[in-house]
């Protein structure tokens, strides 16, 4: 089941195109719908738009369930509560400019969701509404944990079906200071253990995807900026969509680092999709 | 699967619905909430603080701060004890610093110049449709859903759908770098989006007709967008000679900074007050550190842009001189670069016959044929448009037709299409009308049907025949000719010309080939050779057929005659690699690209970069700019390149001409070499400049060497031969080197040894003995102090410092050819070199015996005779590092 959190707004439009295709390869083929009234939207507006979706559900053979709830403590609690407890389930919702437009994820609906465990979620930023949530070519940046990519499967697995190209990518951090007095050996180094992480997660997903429909790429790059990398990438390699994990970090960290994900939303050159890291 | 799914494969009426607009507009509430949501249609990446960060970091390199601390210890030295001068030293070590920092910013400020040059691609103002309303708004409003209008003139300003048009014919070129037009339609395209016939695309040019398209994508997001967010956000990469300068100062701060700290330790202990230890601390520091030797590599590079501009080679980025000198590999365009772009027909051949036909019937009809499928304008005489329609209309010309507007008016004109690589055209030729098609032949084939013989009958072609066409047209293009393929079909008076091109391309008869030739440019294989010498791969990128791209690469030498390993690779394998594999078949011998888009060329670049190779790309499309800022070393064409290139290129080549890329590398390899010769040069007085200080603070001895009279050497008379150093024109066999790749330090092992314990020891060595001399024959002895102001000592000093002065006459003269003498090199051919031994030779005398620079200075004179000992330095060190050169270091045969 795809669960589309909507918040009445135009963007959540957009939103709901990737919520729609992805229903669309569901087992259930369900949508379900949330709308918390908060009062931002008026209820005749959220009962047009939620028409509209029911008209585009019936046309896919999509069972459209839709939901208005009502306001608790907050969007998020109100929200909560209708959430299913389903790890097979995706959560779709949007992450909007916020105030004074410098943030787009941090104090949002869409953080608190992330943080969510009761499924998948995936919060999207949508800045291409001609692809009408049917990206092609995907960049995938990997910090290079353990795991792999288990935390991306569910909604790698619901884009996959939609894919030409997936560039999978590694941004190695060095510090700026060092980046420039590194040595070619070490960047080779480097550049080689990249390369076999990623060879690694691509043996993988060919193993989980027998006869996938679309091509594996790598790319490895030294960086002291990884946003910087990762909207390079996405430029570069003209990518629909890219699909970035987030973690929780220190206060400390993000005093001293800043908040990677906010530049990479802010100057998003694609839609981007952002899952929660392990 | 989802190929119907994206915005241009969508009719016209759900366009409006998706993007939630309407054939009246968005109306301003709506346009206001979508502006806020993804804000301006800019390609801009705004970061105010770009600037002051960029500032910020020219002062956090180790030279500089290394000279800032000194010059404030002089500043706490001069308030402890003041008289010394100290505080003019202060402001000089801190002038020195500032003017470095300053000089660096100015250049990495000068090099972002992109910008500028792609935002002339986009409109200020557009024209939009608005809650019914046609309005006129600044481009940067423009959101998704707006309805735009399109007219002849304009700039696209944001990607945008079609939904309406007429006779609509764009320049796509700032995207795909393909100067031909390209109709635009309304109808759905089944397609991908980027080679969509339904888009507007931000940046590219409305050349006729007019359309309603809407946005979908704005600023950054659109394809253009992307191009112009690479151009700004890729930072290149460290040059070989900012890591190589790097490394170097690294080095020689921890040198300076380790014996300084050392030895105010050492002295901390022994007893000596507090500021004698700093002073003494920053003595050696700054005998250690050579202050005058980056400003001396600013100069020297440019003055090798300067001798690189006289060989067509301008240079937008100083460390490009000596980057392109680092140079392992040089991918290259053929058109125009390799070759002259002055195209003729050279062959017209039948279907199935290689020859060329000499039946004029035939060869007219041909060429008839093809020039209805090219686009040529005519202005008075003059034939225009592109080079190889204008070849073909030429070639009909010379077989007796006259080219008149009547000759060129094509009922209907399908332009050349980069994807479909193919051009067509409806036309009347005596009285009879024809749909005629030329391009490649592998894209024409599939519709060919029949074939024409040189008699004018066409039969149904075999599978045989269209094996003996392919054949035919492999042979022609394996000398080197494009190869262009020629087919038709007669169309009835009632057969509308208004159908798709497609339709018209169906049961096609095979014409003949047209061979085009455009000669290699006569100093092209020489400088290929030249590379090869030099170990510098070429690789050749080119759109014509791998058969054409490989008969060139052989006569102008990147393919050698007998080389029989596949060394061709086309765009579409190209384009199905990632691009590890890409590497592993450029490590496999992989020499030519063929068939390939401007866009594969930054696969190709981040493949070889991968490697650890140092890479220089030729480009001049906009769409090159990625791959030319991407690459270590970005060339774009003077003559030919779009302005964005040039922007995004360190060196522009004035004449387009592949052999002046040559002599810039020829050019690079020498600044580097000189600025080793200099470095070394520099270094060696280093020598000198320490051991005073070590034996002043280990043995009761003066100090033979003032902080003044060490600038005076770093600051003052090394400066100009240093210089003349790097003027230095080339060895002889400085291209028949393999590349020095980045891993040989400026600063080797062997330099510093060479530098300071031999030839500085030598130095140091005369200088304190001569120093002693002076000491002991005027009645000091041992462990006696004197005074600064003791004419004994001030004498002692000035011998001391006249000694190092001219000994660096000898170290200059052997600098100057690292396997020979230097005096072979001809003593007239550099004046700046005999100005630099005319100062050091003058100063030397007047520090001794000019009053006013022996105030300044604190010397006296010392008797002529003990001078003309100084003088004999110059044979002693010149005489034991030829004898090095002799014993030590082999010339290349």
């Amino acid at each position: 089941m795809i669960v589309l959190a909507h918040d009445g707004s135009l963007y959540c439009d957009w939103v709901a195109r990737y919520a729609l295709n992805f229903a669309e390869e569901e087992k259930d083929r369900k949508l379900l719908a949330l709308h918390v009234l908060d009062g931002k939207a008026s209820p005749e507006l959220v009962a047009n738009k939620f028409a509209e979706l029911q008209e585009c559900c019936a046309g896919q053979n999509i069972e459209f369930i839709p939901q208005l709830l009502r306001m608790d403590n907050s969007v998020y609690r109100s929200l909560r509560h209708a959430i299913p407890h389903d790890p097979e389930a995706l959560l779709l919702c949007g992450t909007r400019v916020k105030a004074k437009k410098r943030t787009f994820l941090r104090g949002s609906v869409a953080e608190q969701l992330l943080r969510n465990r009761q499924c998948p979620v995936l919060a999207l930023r949508v800045v291409q509404p001609g692809l009408l949530g049917a990206p092609h070519n995907l960049l995938m940046p990997l910090a290079g944990h353990v795991a792999g990519f288990s935390r991306v499967w569910p909604i790698f697995q619901r884009l996959a079906v939609r894919l030409h190209r997936v560039h999978l990518f590694r941004s190695l951090y060095i510090h700026q200071l060092r980046h420039a007095n590194l040595r070619p050996d070490r960047e080779r180094e480097l550049l080689k253990y990249g390369q076999t992480y990623l060879e690694k997660i691509a043996a993988e997903l060919e193993k989980a995807l027998h006869n996938q429909p679309f091509c594996i790429e790598r790319q490895v790059m030294i960086s002291s900026d990884w946003p910087n990398a990762v909207l390079i990438q996405a430029s570069r390699l003209k990518v629909q969509m890219t699909l970035v994990g987030v973690s929780e970090r220190s206060l400390a960290h993000r005093v001293f680092h800043g908040s990677g994900i906010e530049r990479v939303l802010l100057e998003a050159p694609c839609d981007i999709g952002i899952y929660r890291g392990p | 699967m989802n190929q119907l799914r994206q915005i241009q494969n969508l009719e016209e009426e759900q366009v409006f619905i998706v993007l939630q607009s309407t054939p009246l507009g968005l109306n301003p509430a709506e346009a206001a909430e979508r502006l806020e949501e993804l804000g301006p249609n800019s390609i801009e990446v705004r970061d105010r603080w770009r600037l002051a960060r960029s500032l910020l970091r020219q002062f956090t390199n180790f030279f500089t701060l290394l000279l800032f601390a000194s010059a404030a210890i002089c500043v706490v030295a001069d308030r402890l004890q003041p008289g010394e001068n100290m505080m003019i030293l202060g402001w000089a070590l801190g002038g020195v610093a500032l003017l470095n920092a300053l000089f660096s910013f100015i250049q990495e400020y000068r090099a972002e110049k992109a910008m500028a040059a792609l935002r002339q691609f986009l409109p200020a103002q557009v024209e939009v449709v608005r809650a019914g309303r046609d309005l006129t708004l600044l481009a940067g409003e423009l959101v998704p859903g707006d309805l735009l209008l399109l007219k002849e003139g304009d700039r696209v300003p944001a990607d945008a759908r079609i939904v309406a048009a007429e006779g609509l014919l764009v320049n796509n070129a700032p995207l795909t770098g393909e100067a031909q037009p390209v109709p635009l339609l309304a109808a759905p395209f089944p397609g991908r989006l980027v080679e969509s016939n339904n888009i507007a695309f931000a940046g590219c040019l409305v050349l006729r007709g007019t359309a309603r398209a809407v946005v979908f994508a704005t600023g950054l997001r659109t394809e253009f967008g992307k191009l112009a967010h690479l151009s700004q956000a890729i930072r290149r990469t460290p040059s070989p000679l900012e890591q190589q300068t790097a490394h170097m100062v690294r080095v020689l701060t921890i040198i300076a900074v380790s014996l300084g700290f050392s030895f105010f330790l050492i002295g901390v202990f022994s007893g000596r007050p507090l500021w004698v230890n700093l002073v003494f601390m920053m003595g050696i520091i700054v005998a250690n550190v050579p202050e005058g030797l980056l400003p001396t590599f600013t100069l020297a590079l440019a003055m090798g842009s300067l001798r690189m501009a006289r060989k067509n080679v301008l240079v937008t980025s100083l460390n490009a001189v000596e980057g392109l000198g680092a140079v392992e590999v040089v991918c290259t365009d053929k058109t125009g670069t390799l070759t002259l772009n002055q195209l003729s027909v050279n062959r017209i051949a039948a279907p199935l016959e290689t020859a060329d036909c000499e039946d004029p019937t035939f060869r007219k009809h041909l060429l008839q044929l093809a020039l209805c499928a090219s686009d040529v304008h005519l202005s008075g005489q003059r034939l225009g448009g592109d080079p190889l329609d204008v070849a073909i209309a030429e070639g009909l010309r010379a077989e007796g037709i006259s080219i008149t507007p009547a000759t060129l008016a094509a009922e209907r004109f399908f332009p050349f299409d980069v994807e479909k690589k193919r051009a067509a055209g409806v036309v009347r030729i005596d009285e009879q009308r024809f749909f005629a098609v030329k391009g490649a032949w592998e894209v024409l084939r599939p519709s060919v049907e029949k074939v024409l013989d040189p008699s004018g009958s066409a039969a149904p072609a075999t599978p045989a025949d269209l094996n003996r066409a392919e054949a035919v047209m492999t042979e022609l293009a394996a000398t080197g000719l494009r190869v262009v393929a020629v087919a038709y079909r007669s169309l009835n008076d009632s057969e509308p010309a208004e159908c798709p091109q497609e339709q018209l391309e169906k049961g096609l008869s095979l014409a003949g080939f047209i061979a085009i030739e455009d000669p290699l440019r006569e100093e092209v294989p020489a400088a290929i050779a030249s590379c090869r010498n030099a170990g510098i791969e070429v690789i050749l990128i080119t759109g014509d057929h791998p058969g054409t791209a490989e008969s060139i690469a052989r006569q102008c030498g990147i393919l050698a005659d007998t080389e029989q390993q596949e060394r061709t690779m086309t765009g579409s394998v190209l384009e199905g690699l990632s691009e590890a594999a890409v590497a592993d078949a450029l490590a496999g011998g992989i020499r030519i690209f063929a068939r390939t888009s401007p866009a594969q060329k930054m696969k190709i670049v981040m493949a070889l970069k991968q490697s650890g190779r140092v890479v220089a790309m030729t480009g001049d499309g906009v769409n090159d700019a990625p791959a030319l800022k991407a690459a270590d070393i970005g060339i774009a064409m003077g003559k030919s390149g779009t302005d964005v290139a040039r922007s995004a290129a360190q060196i522009i080549l004035l004449d387009d001409n592949f052999a002046s890329i040559v002599a810039g590398i020829e050019e690079g390899r020498t600044v580097f070499l000189n600025i080793r010769k200099f470095t070394n040069y520099v270094l060696v007085s280093n020598g000198p400049e320490i051991l005073p200080y070590l034996l002043y603070v280990l043995l009761p001895v003066p100090l033979a060497l003032t902080v003044i009279q060490i600038l005076t050497i770093d600051l003052g008379t090394d400066i100009i031969p240093s210089m003349a150093l790097g003027q230095e024109p080339p060895e002889p066999e400085i291209m028949q080197q393999p590349p020095r790749g980045r891993e040989l330090h400026l600063l080797s092992r062997g330099l510093v040894l060479h530098s300071y314990l031999f030839l500085g020891l030598l130095e140091a060595t005369w200088s304190l003995c001569l120093f002693f001399y002076v000491l002991l024959s005027g009645g000091w002895h041992y462990g006696a102090e004197l005074s600064a102001t003791d004419p004994l000592y001030r004498s002692a000093t000035g011998i001391a410092l006249a000694t190092i002065l001219l000994m660096q006459i000898g170290n200059l003269l052997g600098r100057r050819y690292r396997l020979k003498s230097g005096l072979d090199r001809g003593a007239l051919r550099n004046r700046l070199l005999l100005i630099g031994i005319l100062i050091q030779v003058v100063f030397s005398w007047g520090l001794l015996y000019l009053p006013p620079l022996q105030r300044v200075l604190g010397t006296a004179p010392v008797a002529w005779q003990i001078y003309l000992f100084a003088w004999l330095g110059i044979p002693l060190i010149f005489g034991a590092d030829y004898l090095r050169k002799r014993i030590f270091l082999t010339p290349v045969a």
